[in-house]
């Protein structure tokens, strides 16, 4: 009896053994399926040409970026004039960059005084409308640009600056006493208003006009300046405007 | 200086400006004389040659730059002069126009090269 219930129990262990074991015959077809799983040369090519692809992918991706790239570098230097060739905005109230473009020219202290009294919007003892004075210069600077140098009205008689344009300031007086002696030597009449246009070294052209109590003085660069528009355009606008400061229009 | 160059630039500058001019005077600077001319006036050309003078003490006395190669004045009665300047050779040219019979772009454009040149013709002959 005892000797049955170990035999029953060694056949029972050895079945309970067995449900836990592998059976060898599984084992070897499971061994043999992962062999295929690793050994099928379509699996690996098709692993291998993934893997390619994905790194084929990845270069492409590396080239385009650095064309890319490459690109953005060329067209650097093209968005650079392009922002050169723009012309920058202008702005007339900014005197400081009108002032370093005429710093090749000597300056000398001013040595007339400034008459710039003002009373009910007209120069003290001038009767000149300084608005008046002040818009023709703007627009002077803003129709030649920054052709335009520098400019000043001048009390020919009293040596005194009415109204000075740019921050510049050049030794008027010798001006005075140029135009006082020429005009007195060549008997000219200034009962109607007369120019004069000089050629300058530097590129410059100094352009005086001369009424019979005032004269404006305006300096220009040669380069940009286009002398059909100083006497035909210009000429007549300095004396409209003038004679309009004055009440005379 | 060839002579007869000289009176040739004179001739050039009275065709160019086709009867607008009516006198002219080349002179050596600082001495006030003429060498050649058209009309000429004598005391014109002492007078050019002070206005000259001036112009340039009041340039450097104003602070401005040196007068380059030329000058120009409106007179009375549609005259005009014109004061052409060769610093390097030492002599000027002053031309009176009448500018209602030319205009200005003719004057500077073309007479006043046409003569400058003929006149460094005849200086350098």
């Amino acid at each position: 009896m005892w000797n049955f219930f170990k035999k029953e129990q060694k056949k029972s262990n050895k079945q309970k053994n067995g449900s836990k074991k592998k059976s060898p015959k599984k084992t070897a077809e499971s061994k043999k399926n992962k062999l295929e799983t690793l050994t099928d040369p379509l699996d690996i090519l098709d692993k291998s040409l993934g893997q390619k692809l994905k790194e084929l992918e990845h270069n492409k991706k590396l080239k385009v970026k650095a064309k890319e790239s490459e690109t953005i570098q060329k067209q650097k230097p093209v968005i650079v004039k392009a922002h050169i060739d723009k012309p920058a905005p202008i702005n007339f109230t900014q005197k400081k960059e009108h002032t370093s473009k005429s710093k090749t020219i000597k300056q000398i202290q001013p040595d007339l005084k400034v008459d710039n009294e003002v009373e009910n919007g007209r120069v003290k003892g001038q009767n000149i409308n300084l608005s008046v004075i002040k818009t023709l210069f703007d627009q002077i600077s803003n129709d030649f640009d920054s052709g335009f140098i520098y400019g000043s009205l001048i009390d020919l008689n009293r040596d005194a600056v009415i109204y000075t344009f740019l921050d510049d300031s050049y030794a008027i007086s010798e001006l005075n006493d140029f135009i006082k002696q020429t005009l007195s030597l060549a008997k000219v009449d200034l009962e109607k208003e007369r120019y004069f246009l000089v050629d300058l070294e530097q590129d410059k052209i100094l352009f005086l006009m001369v009424f019979k109590h005032h004269y404006f003085v305006l300096l220009f660069s040669a380069k940009d300046l286009v002398l059909g528009q100083v006497l035909n355009i210009l000429k007549p606008e300095l004396i409209k405007k003038y004679h309009l400061s004055l009440n005379e229009i | 200086m060839n002579v007869k160059k000289l009176k040739e630039a004179v001739e050039i500058l009275k065709e160019d400006l086709d009867g607008a001019l009516m006198a002219t005077d080349i002179w050596g600077t600082g001495t006030g004389t003429a060498i050649a001319g058209y009309n000429q006036n004598p005391q014109a050309t002492a007078l050019f040659e002070k206005v000259t003078d001036y112009m340039r003490k009041a340039l450097k006395g104003a602070g401005f730059p040196d007068l380059k190669d030329y000058y120009l004045l409106e007179m009375d009665n549609n005259a005009m002069v014109l004061v052409l300047q060769f610093k390097e050779e030492g002599f000027q040219w002053g031309i009176l126009v009448d500018s209602s019979k030319v205009n200005l772009g003719l004057l500077l454009s073309i007479a006043v090269p046409d003569a400058r040149k003929a006149f460094l013709e005849a200086v350098n002959d």
